[in-house]
């Protein structure tokens, strides 16, 4: 019997095709122990929430657009240390990262698009993370590129839910958005 | 004014009474837990090694050779020491002492898992001992959730299961679950770790209900119902995965369904009779359910003509409710139809066979009882 894994190729998230984060978490990502704790990496968007079912539409595209434009910024990032540090000549793992980061702008641009259809206002950019990275030493960097997949693929599984709650919800009260939620 | 004597047969009753009551007198009943296979020294009380006394288990008086001195000694005990011990004075047949002996073993590592089946309002954790210990086992289970505990709330029914409401969703930090098992003798305990998504496992899907299509030999129709478990499969749908095959033939035919929870099989082989069985799973997250029930239908067939009379007899023709012998005949009919079109040969009836198969022919009146659902 085959086994679920954590996500399957070909989801469609909010129109952005997230095939391409199909990247389980690896047993073993350079090295690392897939049980190694990743709770000492901090500036990575959190996926978890309380009372899930209770967040608005705005709540949700809001909190979703937030941590996609992060992990645009921590993408960039883990693709710089690759590149420079970690893995400079695995070019098809580039490419892959890459590709997972252009997914990630074209799904936050989405968004974007979703809340001012939606007459939401967006959510301010948020001040970048901590700037001493230059100062992390591999294993540092190693950790972060781990933990950034690893929230990234929890974020994706979240949105598939959040993107349906919103897509649910519109479709049943059209009159809630001043009557101009268009499909 | 009469003198209160007492007649004679009253008397003679309270003296039994009081007789019953020196033997049965409100002792402590103690209770004692040993191990399996150890030696255990029962005292008389308070009575001096030498008194002379009586010994029974569960009212039968205990031979003496078990004794040394006024101590009962039982050796290397077996559960069938397990009982009432009383000892007796030796004249007066006084009652001085009396235990309950119970023999059983410490726990062993307890066995211990935890699913979700109602994503997202919560999971529940089960947990059994490998082997029994012949004596009460007290459970305590904790829940971690990162530095919080939770709390996880016992099942009425079963007795070995609690369950807990998630408080958060999406989360990454693991939950760690440990589950201490304690009794006279000893104590165990086993702890697991697991991540939100990995423990989601739906139950099986409900009600697969498998019927023939009428005018189309090749197809059945299957239809099935969300496992009534799944709280919300419209903001968490479930994807499904349906196999069937023939009676007679081991290999399974898997198709996958990602909505929906009907399906019409196309290819199936004419009269043959089908076992079916569906799955499901979260679209996104966690593991396949158990299978479900199988349930059996054969596709539509035309009648055959000279059978007519014995299908009408046994069920108007509708040959998957023929019983007995005239199932019997239909299948020998059918298979040497089947047998015939193979030697004719045709690329499509290469599918029949696979590795270790044998041909058509030569097995299939074997299973004429339906086989039990397998996992």
């Amino acid at each position: 019997m085959k086994e679920g894994g954590h996500w399957d190729k070909g989801r469609q998230v909010g129109g952005a095709d997230l095939s391409v984060i199909d990247h389980p978490p690896q047993v073993e990502w350079q090295g690392l122990d897939r049980t190694i704790s990743l709770d000492s990496v901090d500036g990575v968007p959190d996926a978890t929430v309380e009372r899930w079912e209770e967040l608005t539409a705005a709540e949700r595209l809001s909190a979703n657009l937030q941590a996609y434009r992060v992990f645009q910024a921590l993408l960039g990032e883990v693709l710089e240390k690759q590149r420079t540090h970690l893995t400079p000549l695995d070019t098809d793992f580039h490419a892959s990262i890459q590709s997972m980061l252009l997914q990630v702008t074209a799904l936050a641009y989405q968004l974007e698009e979703l809340l001012a259809l939606l007459r939401h206002s967006e959510p301010p950019w948020e001040a970048a993370g901590p700037e001493d990275r230059d100062h992390r030493s591999f294993f540092e960097m190693k950790l972060r590129g781990l933990k950034v997949l690893q929230e990234l693929a929890h974020w994706t599984v979240r949105s598939v839910r959040d993107l349906h709650q919103v897509t649910k919800h519109s479709q049943g009260s059209n009159t809630a958005y001043g009557g101009q939620a268009q499909e | 004014m009469a003198s209160p004597v007492l007649p004679a047969c009253c008397v003679a009753f309270a003296a039994v009474v009081m007789v019953y009551a020196q033997r049965h007198s409100q002792l402590d009943t103690h209770i004692q837990y040993e191990r399996l296979g150890a030696d255990v020294t029962m005292r008389c009380g308070a009575m001096d090694w030498d008194a002379a006394v009586t010994w029974t288990a569960n009212g039968t008086d205990i031979d003496e050779s078990h004794l040394n001195g006024s101590h009962l000694v039982l050796r290397n005990v077996n559960l069938t020491h397990s009982g009432q011990y009383a000892c007796y004075e030796g004249s007066s047949w006084h009652l001085k002492y009396q235990t309950y002996l119970k023999v059983g073993t410490s726990p062993k590592e307890p066995v211990l898992m935890c699913r979700s089946n109602n994503y997202p309002k919560g999971f529940y954790c089960s947990w059994h001992l490998p082997t029994p210990t012949y004596i009460p086992n007290a459970f305590n289970i904790t829940v971690m959730h990162g530095p919080r505990e939770l709390i996880c709330e016992k099942d009425a029914f079963p007795k070995n299961r609690c369950h807990i409401r998630y408080l958060q969703l999406f989360s990454t930090v693991k939950y760690k679950v440990t589950l201490t098992v304690t009794n006279a003798l000893g104590r165990n305990s086993t702890t697991i770790t697991f991540e939100e998504f990995a423990i989601v496992k739906p139950d099986p899907p409900e009600n697969v209900v498998a019927k023939a299509v009428a005018n189309n030999p090749r197809r059945l129709e299957v239809k099935w119902q969300n496992p009534s478990s799944w709280p919300d499969p419209e903001s968490f749908p479930l994807k499904f995965f349906l196999r069937y095959r023939p009676l007679i033939l081991d290999q399974w035919q898997h198709v996958e369904l990602s909505d929906g929870t009907s399906h019409t099989i196309t290819d199936a082989y004419a009269g043959k009779e089908y076992i079916i069985q569906v799955a499901a799973k979260d679209n996104d997250i966690g593991t396949w359910s158990d299978w479900s029930v199988a349930v059996h239908a054969t596709p539509w067939t035309e009648e055959p003509k000279h059978l007519t009379t014995e299908a009408q007899v046994a069920g108007e023709g509708r040959t998957d409710r023929a019983p007995g012998l005239a199932l019997l005949l239909l299948r020998v009919f059918s298979s040497s139809l089947l047998h015939k079109g193979q030697r004719v040969g045709s690329g499509a009836r290469g599918r029949l066979r696979s590795p270790g198969s044998q041909p058509l022919g030569s097995n299939h009146l074997t299973p004429l009882l339906p086989q039990n659902q397998e996992s």
